[in-house]
């Protein structure tokens, strides 16, 4: 039992190693931006980080599963995701920029959009943090596709765990960006209450995280699908 | 209200350019051709054992993996000098995100960026090592080389 909990502890530290090695470090800072966008309300940052690591989380759950459970080729998919999950992201990354920052507004249906559909709309920022989670799980970099194939599968298979030590190996690699999230919200939110400008303060760290965003996407977009800066 | 206009018609135009390139980039992968690749001449084979080390890197090249390969091939340049002159160590280089590289894939069970090792006997491959754990000795570089080194001397034992 105690091996099991050391085994548990190791999907942890290679979460964390995944999540602070230097390949994962453009979405890592997009993750920050979004969920620490909402800086008058601490108790939003918690749950929109907690919904990021739910969505890291499950989707390492789905993969071990599949991996585990089925006869699937680890190769095969791990391939497929290093090869197009980095070309799809880019672009994924900018039309949701374009939303945070305000450059496109979802569609009403009907014309005006009821109060009720709108409140709906904004709380769904928060539980865009699961898709985002979910989404930059999947997009894995040389690194953590050596981690996550290489050392964590190895290790669930041989404790036959698919869900435990992937969630729990997920959950490392979310606990660094949610440190991080946490104290960037809260050292804003300090210096807006300083300055009594907790609503500016929120205004333009929301236009802040759609430009990271947009960025990104840009950066990622030249990366992997126009071959920028490879060699 | 103008640049704000203008912003989104340019990002649109470069997300639609992405995704349609992503498409054109697809389509050559699976139906257009495989370049023809030169006849490479046959090395001396003084010995009945060689050893082919294929590094596999993607377009994109993070600074790991720039680390891995260059330490693994100084490695085998300082270690088997004379063995690569004679063609009985070979280095190669291996953008798997060329159509034609990508049955490398599922050949060696790559799931990343790697070093692999080919014994080839009589000009066939008899084994071939994945040195994955290289990425474990990543920022110890004298430590990657010796572990490089020791697989290469590992296959060329058995000459």
């Amino acid at each position: 039992m105690t091996d099991y909990w050391l085994a548990a502890a190791a999907a942890l530290w290679l979460g964390i190693l995944t999540s602070i090695s230097p390949c994962p470090l453009a979405t890592n800072i997009a993750a920050i931006s979004y969920i620490g966008k909402r800086v008058e309300r601490p108790s939003h940052v918690l749950a929109t980080g907690m919904l990021y690591t739910i969505g890291r989380a499950l989707t390492y759950v789905v993969l071990g599963a599949l991996i585990i459970a089925s006869a699937m080729s680890v190769p095969r998919m791990a391939n497929f995701l290093q090869l197009y999950m980095n070309k799809v992201l880019g672009p994924v990354l900018i039309i949701a920029g374009m939303f945070l920052a305000d450059l496109l507004k979802a569609p009403s249906i009907g014309g005006a959009m009821s109060t009720k559909a709108q409140e709906r709309l904004g709380k769904s920022g928060t539980w865009g943090a699961v898709l985002l989670g979910v989404l930059f799980a999947l997009s894995f970099c040389p690194t953590s596709a050596a981690l996550f194939f290489g050392s964590l599968i190895p290790l669930s298979l041989k404790w036959q765990s698919s869900v435990l030590l992937p969630s729990v190996y997920g959950i490392g690699t979310a606990i660094p960006v949610f440190l991080f999230a946490t104290l960037i919200a809260l050292g804003a939110k300090s210096v807006g209450r300083v300055f009594h400008r907790l609503s500016a303060i929120e205004f333009w760290v929301r236009r802040a995280t759609g430009a990271v965003f947009i960025a990104i996407g840009v950066y990622l977009s030249l990366t992997y699908i126009f071959g920028v800066g490879a060699s | 209200m103008k640049a704000a206009s203008l912003i989104r018609l340019v990002l649109l135009l470069f997300v639609a350019i992405s995704i349609g390139a992503i498409g054109v980039q697809e389509f050559h992968a699976r139906y257009l051709p495989l370049s023809a690749t030169a006849a490479q001449p046959a090395p001396p084979f003084p010995r009945r054992t060689r050893v082919v080390a294929y590094f596999f890197h993607a377009n994109r090249r993070c600074a790991p993996c720039v680390q891995y390969e260059e330490t693994a091939h100084e490695a085998i340049q300082e270690a088997f000098p004379d063995e690569l002159q004679q063609g009985i160590v070979q280095w190669k280089s291996i953008n798997l995100a060329s159509a034609e590289n990508r049955h490398f894939a599922t050949e060696y069970q790559l799931y990343s960026r790697t070093l692999v090792l080919v014994k080839v006997r009589d000009g066939r491959q008899a084994a071939y090592n994945n040195l994955m754990d290289g990425w474990q000795l990543i920022e110890d570089r004298a430590a990657l080389k010796r572990y490089v080194q020791s697989e290469v001397r590992d296959y060329l034992k058995e000459n």
